[in-house]
């Protein structure tokens, strides 16, 4: 059996322009905007969209983001990017990817509520490119190409949201088309083959929110919200297997890109066979509403583990809440069958960081990295631009409320910050004890 | 305290913990007929009633609704 080796090949970006044709040559991608416009705004959801570039740290506000998605597409090997939406469910992770770096897809707009309550609300959001926020986040760096729609009434969000996905999804796989004829940067080779020499054993818990209309994640297409531990290769992630599809929880919602660029995946691959020997990721969503049902997850990451020879596990969050205890309990599994652990987290330290920091912990969690207070009020200063709305829409449960972000403003939580304290360690934030 | 995560209640400090339905509705089952939720409630409410009765020494889950 050979391993699945997949070639990654990356197209540097050093700069994006409006132009005549779509097309990549010599570091600049040229983007024809009708022909962008035209792509992204055909499915019935939407009634059209503005296609805007922003740059890297640029002083701009990006309000009411649904997703951010590097662009790629397979050049080499079966099956296509983004299966089981874009393209069909077969294989993919092995053969040739190419990918655009230094440029990504932004979809946004104000989704209709129609009505919405609790959690199944489209929340708005905001991001920006320059100032404090910009540490935040790992978008700062990149061109952003901003896909602005207007909706369709008639449409529910189950339309919405699907509209959505798959417009982020079609233009960025027909922006990094254009770098098929292009040499590319870099390409590198990956797989998990085991290595020569005897390494530590490491298995990553990939743990995703998904819980409904706009808090969704998937796998080759198809909804998590019931999902059981699973096994994913890292190639996989690399060729879009994994999406987002959400518009709550902001400040630690993964988006696509986070999927397809995951920090932890990159460095587990980038030392595989140097340092350890990865051995994959099992992947599993929290949330679940029963205690048992929380346990049955602990207890299935441990036995992946465990079957998978780890002597070590990595695990971070998917959204925030009572998906802890998902994670924790399998913490103390894992540990109890002499499988190290660590975990990656943000933390629910109320506004001075002083209070209680994870909503439940079993003792055996004794190695913990944070990435940062979600309850930290986070001051951005006025933008020179909004790239969107000049209001964006809270507080749901009275109708909503516009909060102008034109200014400056403060955010009392960072909810509302795209990416503020995402929980697989982008941005420049975090804490140390004190 | 009634909830469907008995032992995080625990861990946090309540002392007599009485096991819920689900995270969205601790006190009712929004799948059951009127007649068949109102009975768990009610059931609910006496379990609570009666651990409060009970003599404990340290933090205890009660079975509530099962």
């Amino acid at each position: 059996m050979s391993a699945k080796t997949l070639e990654l090949g990356t197209f540097d970006v050093a700069d994006v322009a409006f132009g005549d044709r779509t097309a990549f040559a010599g570091g600049k991608l040229t983007i024809a905007r009708d022909e962008i416009a035209t792509l992204a705004s055909s499915d019935p959801a939407f009634a059209g969209v503005e296609v805007m570039l922003v740059r890297p740290h640029e002083s701009v506000r990006i309000p009411q983001i649904t997703d951010v998605i590097e662009p790629r597409a397979k050049s080499g090997g079966t099956g296509g990017v983004f299966p089981g939406l874009l393209s069909a469910v077969e294989p993919v992770g092995s053969g040739r990817t190419d990918r655009l770096r230094g440029v990504a897809v932004v979809t946004s707009g104000p989704v209709p509520w129609l009505g919405a309550k609790g959690l199944f609300v489209p929340h708005d959001s905001v991001l920006d490119m320059a100032g404090p926020g910009a540490d935040l986040q790992p978008y700062a760096n990149l061109h952003l190409v901003v896909l602005r729609f207007t909706f369709k009434d008639g449409v529910d969000h189950e339309g919405y949201e699907r509209g959505l996905l798959l417009a982020g999804e079609k233009v960025a796989r027909a922006l990094a088309l254009t770098a098929r004829d292009a040499a590319p940067s870099s390409v590198e080779h990956r797989d998990l083959s085991r290595p020569a020499a005897a390494l530590p054993r490491i298995v990553y818990a990939y743990q995703v929110q998904s819980q409904g209309v706009f808090m969704r994640s998937r796998l080759y297409g198809r909804v998590l919200d019931e999902l059981q531990p699973t096994l994913v290769h890292p190639n996989e992630l690399a060729d879009g297997a994994l999406t987002a599809g959400g518009l709550g929880g902001h400040g630690v919602k993964l988006h696509t890109w986070m999927h397809q660029n995951n920090a932890v995946v990159e460095h587990l691959v980038a030392a595989h066979g140097k340092r350890w020997d990865f051995a994959g990721i099992v992947l599993h969503r929290g949330h679940f509403y029963l205690y048992e049902d929380k346990q049955r997850v602990g207890l299935r990451i441990a036995e992946s583990a465990t079957l998978l020879g780890a002597n070590g596990v990595v695990f971070t969050l998917g959204g925030a809440g009572n998906n802890v205890t998902e994670v924790m309990l399998a913490i103390q599994e894992c540990e109890r069958r002499g499988i190290k652990t660590v975990l990656i987290t943000w933390e629910h330290a109320g506004p001075d960081g002083s209070d209680y920091p994870l909503p439940f912990a079993v003792p055996e969690a004794v190695a913990i990295v944070s990435t940062g207070n979600l309850d930290e009020p986070l001051a951005l200063p006025k933008m020179d631009r909004v790239a969107g709305d000049q209001a964006i829409r809270v507080r749901p449960e009275i109708g909503g409320v516009p909060y102008p972000i034109d200014t400056a403003i403060t955010l009392e939580r960072r909810t509302f910050y795209a990416g503020a304290a995402n929980p697989i360690g982008f941005g420049r934030s975090g804490s140390v004890e004190s | 305290m009634i909830t469907a995560l008995g032992p995080v209640a625990a861990d946090l400090g309540a002392n007599r913990v009485i096991r819920g339905v689900k995270i969205p509705h601790p006190c009712g089952d929004p799948t059951l007929e009127p007649a068949g939720d109102h009975a768990l409630r009610i059931g609910l409410v006496r379990a609570a009633l009666g651990a409060l009765g009970e003599k404990i020494d340290k933090a205890t889950l009660f079975r509530g609704a099962s």
